[in-house]
């Protein structure tokens, strides 16, 4: 056996641990399909070795791979006469040249075909399928989403405009007086760099939490609220998937949520790369402006919209890519850890879909309402979750408000920062 | 059953092979949670337009689902489309953008005979690809009766 994969000419190395079995799963076969079997749905299990890209940086790559198998020529069929499955890069060469272009094509036709959703939309690229429901719910839940991610956009021009300022870009600066105890630069030192955080939090403070530089190797580098610096446990934050997002797509990067083990608190970054201005035509990096987005707005937001369309006795989240709830309509439980990782509706979301779905959870019929959120580079979801209106169900519904409705804890990263 | 036939045979003999690997990797103490090659541009800030590319280890939960789950929604997909518009019958990448409607974007590989094949891809999008793969269903296997056979 011999694989090879490799992007812009550079080889990604030990493909054999990438190798995986799946589930199994369900699949559904139209007319003409390339089994050259009745149009018909049913179940399968697959083996093979993979890659798994993350985002690539906007403009052309080169994305090669090739499988083989030396006796490849021994292929039988069996009794019915078809060949085992499909060996697909068997020693053959696949080579895809890229354009990796701005998403905000795929956001228009996303909008496009969400409006069109008579047409055929399932077979659009970038559409939102609607499963079921009622469509006044989620046109409610559209207009949401679009408000949450201005609010991201609006948070990510923030910090790409500062990156952008001449002290953030001076080299120089990098080179002030560095203290591992402290985690970062003094307090007095790099004033520039310590005074335009400060504003933006004074100024932004509805958005941001706290300001985070970090050098082009993941190092942070200052941290603000100064406290925050102080109470790092780790100076080295290039393990975080905001760091290696920035520096992979050299584009802003949301990370997913995370639990500081200082606070206590859910914070999720938002990272933007800081670039050497003279030196434009290679994007130097000098360093990366990460900001903590404060969850509390997105709390308001999501309080706002049930108060506003008469929903109280119904519960809106907001997930992130994991699942993992970063805001919530009810007050009481908006501190509370939770996953809806389980959850289909998360599930059809992060697949671009928007729609209603009915589940069980503890024991209890529920519908729940999904809709994706282009969130920046990532995939965040809202979710809005009542009870089934039949019968069966309204004692459990008075009994149990569904605003009050919570899942298990979940075990976010306990890390700082 | 599916591991009846000749391929199958081959991919006992290459799951060997992979086992073996992974055994040396897990003596090496190699458990990365993503994996980084090319590393140019992260160290000293001069980046030369080379990229660091990361992919996401086979243990890990990219955009909310397993691996393993992703690859089983790869199949979903190729298999969802006709043959006709089918981006792993085609030879140019015309269709590559066909049914891409999640948060990860596929790539096929092809049949038979190399392809070269230009795509847009939007930025922001994580891509999966297989190297080798292979599946077996019930709807090509219809004595089979249950997963473990499938297996």
């Amino acid at each position: 056996m011999d694989i090879k994969a490799s992007v812009d000419g550079k080889n990604i190395p030990n493909l054999e641990d990438y190798r995986v079995q799946s589930p199994l799963f369900n699949f559904t076969l139209p007319e003409n399909n390339i089994l050259d079997l009745p149009p018909q749905t049913t179940q399968a299990v697959s083996d093979g070795n993979w890659v798994f890209l993350m985002p690539l940086s906007e403009g052309n790559h080169t994305v090669s791979f090739n499988g083989s198998l030396r006796n490849v020529s021994n292929i039988e069929t069996n009794d019915s006469g078809y060949a085992f499955a499909v060996p697909y890069g068997w020693d053959n060469n696949v080579i895809y040249h890229l354009t990796i272009s701005d998403s905000n094509n795929g956001a228009n036709n996303s909008l496009f075909s969400f409006n069109q959703q008579k047409t055929d939309a399932q077979n659009m690229p970038g559409s939102k399928n609607k499963t079921h429901g009622d469509g006044n719910s989620n046109n409610g839940l559209y207009l949401l989403s679009e408000s949450i991610e201005n609010r991201l956009e609006k948070a990510s021009a923030i910090l790409e405009l500062t990156s952008k300022l001449p002290d953030m870009e001076h080299t120089s600066s990098f080179s002030s007086p560095f203290n591992l105890s402290i985690n970062g630069i003094p307090l007095y030192a790099d004033m520039e760099k310590r005074q335009i955080a400060k504003q933006l939090l004074s100024k932004y403070s509805e958005d941001l939490v706290s300001v985070l530089f970090l050098m082009p190797n993941g190092t942070v580098y200052m941290l603000e609220p100064f406290e925050r610096q102080l109470n790092l446990t780790t100076s080295d934050l290039s393990f975080r998937d905001y760091y290696k997002g920035v520096i992979n797509t050299r584009d802003p990067f949301l990370g997913n949520v995370i639990t500081s083990a200082s606070s206590g608190l859910k914070q999720a970054q938002l990272a933007v790369p800081i670039y050497d201005s003279k030196d434009n035509n290679t994007l130097s990096l000098k360093g990366i402006l990460a900001a903590g987005l404060n969850f509390e707005t997105f709390n308001e937001m999501l309080q706002k919209y049930i108060s506003l369309t008469n929903q109280e006795e119904k519960r809106i989240v907001l997930v992130d890519g994991n699942g993992v709830k970063v805001a919530d309509s009810n007050r009481g439980l908006s501190s509370k850890n939770e996953s809806f990782a389980n959850l289909q509706g998360f599930r059809n979301a992060i697949d671009g879909q928007s729609g209603s779905i009915t589940e069980t959870i503890n024991d209890t019929k529920m519908i729940i309402s999904y809709h994706p959120i282009n969130a920046v580079s990532n995939s965040w979801t809202i979710l809005l979750i009542q009870h089934k209106g039949d019968a069966a169900d309204a004692a459990a519904a008075a009994a149990d408000p569904i605003a009050n409705f919570s899942l298990d804890n979940t075990d976010l990263p306990k890390q700082k920062q | 059953m599916c591991s009846k036939i000749m391929q199958n045979n081959a991919r006992n003999i290459i799951r060997g092979i992979i086992e073996l690997a992974l055994l040396l990797c897990l003596a090496a103490n190699l458990e990365p949670q993503l994996f980084s090659f090319a590393q140019s541009s992260t160290n000293n800030g001069n980046s030369h337009n080379e990229t660091t590319t990361v992919v996401f280890d086979a243990n890990s939960n990219p955009y909310g689902f397993t691996f393993a789950e992703w690859t089983a929604k790869w199949w979903q997909w190729a298999y969802s489309i006709p043959k006709d518009t089918n981006p792993a019958y085609d030879d140019t990448g015309t269709y590559c953008a066909v049914n891409q409607k999640g948060s990860v974007w596929f790539f096929p590989g092809s049949y038979g005979h190399d392809a070269v094949r230009q795509c847009t891809v939007p930025s922001g999008k994580p891509i999966l690809f297989p190297i080798l793969n292979s599946e077996c269903s019930f709807a090509e296997f219809p004595n089979l009766k249950n997963e473990g056979h499938l297996r």
